[in-house]
This record gives C-alpha cells, structure tokens and sequence, in this order.
C-alpha cells in the first residue's frame, strides 16, 4: 500500500513539474475531487485551503465546517508528536508518516459519529523553481480495517498460544505450519520445531493403521466438518500417550489446512482404569471372599447379593437372588435367626453371631441339617440413612464346632472312666502344674479341686517322705523320665496308706513333654499280702532249718563214727549227703535273705578282716565242689576292709558258684581281685555260655532267670545274684557284669574299703 | 578219767537236742538236754560248765534266759552260746549277755570248736 502509495505520489509529481502547465484548472480539479486518496492542501502558513471528497468520507466532516483550521496549531498532532515532522513538510521536505490513530478532534465541530481513524499519511511541499514552498499537500490512507483484522490476529494468536490444549495445524500435505506452546510441550518437541515436519511424526501407529485412521478422519470430516475421538500419539522421546482430538478444516491463503485441538487425557485414563481395577479387585473379593457375604434387602428381606461361597454353605444356587428370604431358604421358617434379622432391621443394631446353629438344607434334599456359623448382621442404610437391608458376613465353623464337640465328648469318655476306676488319678502340665484329678482323688484325700490345683497335693502328704517325692518328681519333670514311687498319702479319715505312683510323660511328636498322666494305686492290701508272704517265708525258712540242722549234724556225727572205723566208702557218701544238705541250706537261707531284703530287715553285721584271706578261704572250698573246673586265683596284696564278712563271702561264693554253673564245658574260672586306697575290687571271670547284651542289666533282678538256647535249662530260683546285688549295696559298693554270648561272662563287685556308718 | 564237763543244752526241738547231744558225746562231753527254759530258771547248787541256748524256745525268749542267768550272781560265771536259725539276731544275743553265737545249720566241728573255746576239751 505504501508503495502504491509511493507510486501514485511520483506520478503526480512528474504530472506536476511537465504537464501541469498543459492541463487545464478544471480539469486538475475533476482530478483533485476524484481522487480516491483523501488529500489536503495547505498554504505555507498551515491554512487549511481545499479538501477533496476522499477526505470528506475519510473523516466524516465538511470542509464548510472546518474554515481557518490551521495544521500547525493542531494539538492533538502535539500530543502524538508528529508535528516536527509536519513542520518538517512545511519547510520542503516529503515526509511519511507511520500510522498513526487519530482520536475524533473535539476542536472540529461537527464532528461525524466515527470514532477513531488509523491512517498512514505523506505530506510533502509543491515548490516554485526556486525552491520557495507553494502549498503544502497531506494524503491520508485509511487503514484502520488493516489495524483491527491486526489486532484480531494478534489476540488469536495470544488465545492459542495460552490453551492447555495443544493446536497445531498443518496442510494439506501434512506438513505442520503451525504448533502452539502446549502441543510442543505436550509432545516433548522445543518450541516451534515441530514446524515443517509430518504430522506421522506425532502419531503412534503403525503406517497402515495410520493411513487408514486419516482415511476415517477425512471421511468423517467432509460428513460432518470435524473428526473427533481418541487419538495415540508419540513424544520426541518415543513414548506413547493418549489425548482426545478434534480435528477440523480450515481454508488458509485459499489452500485447506487441518487444525487439530488436543488433550492428553493419560492420566484420566489412567484414573478410570484405576477405578475399573478397583471395581474389579472389589467384586473379586467378594466372589473370591473366604467368608459368606450375602445382602438382603427391604422389609421382606429380598436377597440383593450373595457370594459363592454364601451360596454353596446354604446349599442353594444364585436363583435366590431376588427372592425373598423365607422363598430362597423356606426352612429357615420359625428358626430363631429369623428374628434376629427382624431385630437388626427395624433397630439397626449389629448383631454378632458365634457358633449359631442354623438348620439348613444344604444337600437339597428336604432334610435340614445343624450347621453352626459365626456371623455379623449389619444394617445397610439407604441415602437418607435409613435402614433398607441388612449385610451377611458369616463363616461356617461346622467342622470346627462339630471336631470340638467330639473332643467333648471323648474327654468326658475318658472322665467318666477315669472317675470310675479305683485308681487315684490326675493331670499335670509339661511344668508339673496338676490341672486335673479324678474324683477318687477328692473322694479319697477329702480335698477340693481349688485347694489341689498346682502343687497343692504337698498337703496330703507325709512330712517325712515328702521331700524324697518332691526331688524324684522334680527330676523327672526335668529330664522327661517315668516316675516310679511307693509313698503314703493321706487320706479324708487322716491315715496314710501306701500309694505306688506312676507318672508317664504324654510327649508331642517331636518328642517334648506336654503334660504328664499320673496314677496313684492303693497297695496297702498288697503291702498286707506282701508282708503275710514275707512272714510265712521267714517262718517257712526258719522251721525248714530245724529239721536240715538235725540231719546236717546226726550225717556228720555218723560220718565222724566212720571215720574212726575207717569205712572210707560210708565217710564219701556221707560227705555227698553233706555237700547236698549245704545246697538245701544255701536256698533256705536265700528265701529267707529275699523276706529280710523286702522287710528291710537285711542287717549287716561290721567287722575288721582280710579280704584276701575271705577270699581264698571261698575259693578253696568251692574247689572242692568242682572237678572240672581250675579256679585260678589272681589276688592282689592282702588287705584288710571294714563290712559284713560273711555276707561279702556269700556274694563271692555266688559269684564263683554261677561261674561253675554256667561254663560246664570250660575248664578255668579267673578270680582277680584289685585294691586301691579305697575301694577293693573282685572279677570272677568264666568261660561259659555267656548273658545276651538286652539281659544282662537284668540278672540282677529278683526272681530273673536269662532265657535262651541253653541257659534256662540250669537250675536256680534266680535269688542269688539279686541277693548278692542287695548285699553290695547295703555296702556302698556297686555290682556289675560284663559278658559274650557263648564265650563268657564276668562278674565283678566294687567295695568301700571303709564304709560310712549305716544310716 | 576225771570229771567230764558238764554242757547244758536247751531247745525247743528234740531231734537238734539229740543231734547236739550226739555231736558233743563224740567229744565226751557231759550233755543234758532241755526243751523247757523252765529248768535253767530252776538251776540249783549244780551248775553245767556251759549253756548252749536256742533263742526261741517255744514261748519262751532265749535272751530273757540268758539275761536272767547273767543277772544271777550264782549262775553269772556260765558261759553261753546262743544258737539261732538267723544270724540276725547276733548282736541282740551278745547285748542280752551271751558270749557267743552259732548259726543253724552248723558244721559240727564249728560246734566242738566253739564249745572247747570256752570249757576246754571235755577232759
């Protein structure tokens, strides 16, 4: 426009300065009032001379109202500091104005109802050859529709550049000419350098999906005039997101362009998808819920909702939702529980079942059956907060319940059995802490279970044996071991009897104490037997005696007569009868040792002597007894003890009989004895048939006799060896058997030199 | 020959009195012979050498016997050996004032043993 305007000035001029002479006043005048372009002409003073019409429209006034209107003085020129430059023009130069918006000039009267004018002017001198300045012109170009389609421009431009939403536009090609701020940084893109590239390069799909997706947009588009929906898109950095898009057609320079708004909707979608998996997380739990969830609604309680697990525990299959409770389980009719729910509804309050029984017909077969189940009713409330249902949650502990009543009723099998057996009985934990006794214990004691809980049983028992009871139970709770005991307790008329208590260790799998079964037997009739027993065999022993000692002597008195006679035949026989009427006493003698040992009455009569000399005084006379056998002895220095000779005589001659008995076909028998500062010990070593390992800690049992191949075809009461064990101890000594089947055994016995004073 | 000694048995059964009384005949001891405690208390001015004393003697305690004989100034220089079926009853013997025991059964050279122990060979 400017240079139009330019253009338009030089022709003038030429018009001017060549022709000007040629054309005719009027003529210049036509010219001058026609023009489209509004001018003015000044004299050199500033005086407004003539204005053509262009200028009238341009303005809005007449040039009748505006005599003597003097462009110097005009101070809104002042204001806008353009009147240097208008001076400028006056003084013959040509001057262009930038455009400038000129206010409606009050000082003009008349002035039209326009408000503001943008113009861009040039004004410039007519000048005689001297260069004397003539008149003064001023052309004015409107451009006030320019300025605003400007303005507008540049507003869009602000809205598009402060959208969240990204917009870019791109042509017909696809290549991008324009992006705004959020779409490059949407897209991780510096800003504007998306500017020429293919919009593919924004899209996240494969190049035959791609094609297709813009053939549905352009399909869509010339249908309706704007695509929109969710379009997968692709950062600088290759990630991909998802934004809704509304893409619409535009005409730019007369060519089409495509403007496309966005949204990165990613982290919405990420929030619905959330929510969806949280809806789905919830109903799996409450399909897959472990417990009975189940929701009844109004009134008439119609079942809402029921998890598989409720319906499988009622016996019943989803055709119960919808119908009412009483439809959906009938046998639930005049079952309490009914009731219970009525409760929950109309007063809201919680209702906490354990272990309820419900008769259910879970097998479908018309048959109700008792399933017990723990269970929470809770009111559910409407918006308002009214009641409108009720929610299950219920566990059925059957099982449980059923598994807990048959423990029931096997521990009262096993209390009615165990009040009913004369045996006192009772139960202690792993710690000796008795939690239990039968009601014989009570019966008997005439206690109360609160004064015997625990260690309370100490009351019934004797002062003086307590002691030794409390440190045999006490290592036996220590080291989980049976206990074994004979003690008197008391009982509800005050004496004592004698009780043999036995308590077994009840052990867990892996092999630890959990609680110990004891049982106390009354013995006093059996101590009474026993004792009537000990007492005949005293007795019995005592007369067999008298009747031995008669014939012992009138044999050896007879074999004496003999002797003196010189009959050696009748003095060898009567030697025999001798050695076998000692046999007879020597077993006399053990029952009566065995009687002595039970009644405690086994005395030991303390002496000074030689054991050596003890001992080969043995060996030699049981020589004699023997033939066969060669006693070979090993004894260490002579030396003297302190103890019951004849009975340690007995012991050894035990010991060497045995050894005889049992090695018929060996020829030598070994008695070693040793002797240290205070102990002397004797081994009576054999060749013989030997003791089985599992045996041999129980030769020294009363009445043992070792069974096997040959050994039980040897005579004996089995008295000997436990009377000699007795006997040993009695003494403080120990008494011991090593031994090999079929090649012999060795019996030893360990004494005390000096023996502390029998208690 | 000059007086043999005089050996006072007592005992409740009378086949141990012969066989005792046997035995020490081989010895030729002067043997009597009693089943009843009654004639020890019923000594008088004749006294044996020696008292070979059962300790039950049928209702009657041998040691109570022994005592009594002890406790008699008369009888006190008596030596007495006790003679019982259980030598348990040793030490009650020797408290009771006997100065010696036999067991039953016994080997009779134990008996004429301890018998010469005390009164010497029979002559």
């Amino acid at each position: 426009m400017k240079r139009k305007l330019e253009n338009n000035h030089n022709v003038r001029l030429n018009d001017s300065k060549t022709e000007i002479k040629n054309i005719q006043d009027d003529t210049f005048q036509i010219i001058f009032d026609q023009s489209p372009v509004s001018t003015q002409i000044f004299s050199p003073d500033g005086t407004l001379i003539k204005a053509n019409k262009a200028w009238e429209k341009l303005w809005g006034v007449k040039l009748k109202n505006i005599q003597g209107y003097n462009i110097l003085k005009d101070k809104q020129l002042v204001a806008k500091k353009i009147m240097p430059l208008i001076k400028k023009a006056f003084k013959g130069q040509t001057v262009h104005l930038s455009p400038v918006r000129y206010e409606p000039n009050k000082t003009i009267k008349d002035v039209s109802k326009i408000e503001y004018r943008w113009t861009q002017s040039i004004i410039y001198a007519i000048k005689d050859t001297n260069g004397k300045v003539l008149k003064v012109i001023l052309q004015h170009e409107d451009i006030s529709d320019k300025k605003k389609s400007e303005d507008d421009l540049k507003v869009h431009y602000k809205v598009l550049e402060s959208m969240i939403e990204g917009v870019s536009i791109s042509d017909e090609n696809g290549i991008i000419v324009y992006t705004n701020a959020s779409e490059d940084a949407m897209f991780g893109y510096k800003r504007g350098e998306l500017i020429g590239k293919h919009v593919s390069i924004q899209n996240a799909y494969a190049l035959e999906e791609n094609k297709r997706i813009v053939n549905d947009v352009i399909k869509q588009l010339n249908k309706k005039g704007y695509w929109s929906g969710e379009w997968n898109n692709k950062k600088k950095d290759g990630t991909h997101f998802v934004t809704t898009s509304r893409i619409t057609a535009i005409e730019i320079d007369g060519k089409k362009h495509w403007v496309c708004v966005q949204e990165d909707i990613t982290s919405r979608k990420e929030a619905v998808e959330a929510l969806r998996n949280e809806r789905h997380r919830i109903y799996t739990l409450f399909m897959q819920a472990p417990a009975m969830i189940g929701v009844i609604k109004g009134s008439d309680f119609v079942f809402e909702l029921a998890n598989p697990l409720y319906l499988k525990s009622v016996g019943k299959t989803k055709d119960i939702i919808g119908k009412k409770l009483l439809e959906g389980l009938p046998e639930l009719k005049g079952q309490p529980i009914v009731d219970v729910l009525k409760h929950v509804y109309t007063t809201g309050e919680s209702f906490l079942g354990k272990e309820v029984q419900i008769k259910l017909d879970i097998n479908g077969d018309g048959i109700a059956e008792d399933v017990y189940f723990n269970f929470v009713y809770q009111a559910t409330h409407d918006a308002r907060g009214n009641i409108d249902g009720i929610m299950t949650h219920a566990i059925d502990v059957t099982p449980q319940v059923e598994a807990r009543k048959k423990i029931e009723e096997t521990e009262k099998r096993f209390r009615d059995l165990a009040d009913n057996i004369p045996n006192l009985t009772w139960m202690a934990n792993a710690d000796g802490y008795i939690f239990w006794y039968n009601s014989k214990w009570y019966e008997y004691t005439g206690t109360t279970p609160k004064g015997m809980e625990g260690w309370g049983w100490k009351s019934v028992h004797h002062p003086d044996a307590l002691p030794r009871v409390l440190k045999q139970w006490k290592s036996s709770i220590e080291h989980g071991s049976p206990f074994n005991m004979v003690f008197p307790i008391k009982g509800a008329d005050g004496k004592f009897r004698p009780f043999l208590t036995r308590v077994n260790p009840i052990k867990n799998e892996v092999g630890e104490v959990v609680r110990w079964f004891g049982a106390n037997t009354d013995i006093t009739e059996q101590k009474e037997l026993e004792e009537q027993k000990d007492e005949f065999l005293a007795i019995a022993s005592h007369e067999l005696k008298t009747p031995v000692t008669s014939i012992k002597a009138y044999g050896q008195v007879l074999q004496r007569l003999f002797e003196r006679e010189g009959n050696t035949k009748a003095v060898s026989q009567l030697s025999k009868m001798d050695a076998q009427i000692n046999k007879l006493t020597t077993l006399i003698a053990d029952l009566l040792n065995v009687t002595k040992i039970h009644s405690g009455r086994l005395v030991m009569q303390d002496e000074n002597f030689d054991f050596n000399e003890l001992a080969n005084e043995v060996i030699n006379e049981l020589q004699l007894t023997t033939d066969r056998h060669n006693l070979i002895m090993e004894l260490s220095q002579s030396t003297t003890m302190h103890g019951d000779r004849e009975r340690t005589g007995q012991v050894i001659t035990n010991l060497i009989s045995n050894a005889i008995k049992y090695s018929p076909h060996s020829k030598k028998i070994i008695v070693k004895t040793e002797v240290d500062k205070d102990y002397i010990t004797l081994c009576v070593q054999d060749f013989g048939v030997g003791i089985p390992k599992d045996k041999q800690d129980r030769v020294f049992e009363q009445f043992f006799r070792v069974s096997g191949e040959k050994q039980h075809t040897f005579p004996g009461l089995g008295l000997g060896l436990y009377i000699s064990s007795e006997i040993i101890k009695r003494q403080g000594g120990k008494i011991w058997v090593e031994s090999i089947i079929g090649k012999g055994s060795t019996f030893c016995f360990k004494l005390p030199r000096k023996r502390l004073k029998h208690k | 020959m000059s007086m043999s000694k005089k050996v006072l048995v007592a005992d409740d059964d009378p086949a141990i009195l012969d066989a005792i009384k046997m035995t020490l005949e081989l010895e030729d001891y002067d043997v009597d012979v009693t089943v009843n405690g009654e004639t020890i208390y019923k000594m008088e001015k004749v006294y044996p050498d020696l008292l070979l004393l059962d300790i039950w003697m049928s209702g009657q305690d041998g040691r109570d016997i022994c005592k009594y004989v002890k406790n008699n100034p008369h009888t006190k220089h008596i030596p007495i050996i006790m003679i019982s079926a259980s030598r348990d009853i040793m030490q009650s013997a020797r408290e009771a004032g006997a100065d010696d025991f036999i067991a039953k059964p016994f080997e009779i050279d134990d008996l004429l043993g301890i018998v010469a122990k005390y009164v010497g060979k029979a002559d």
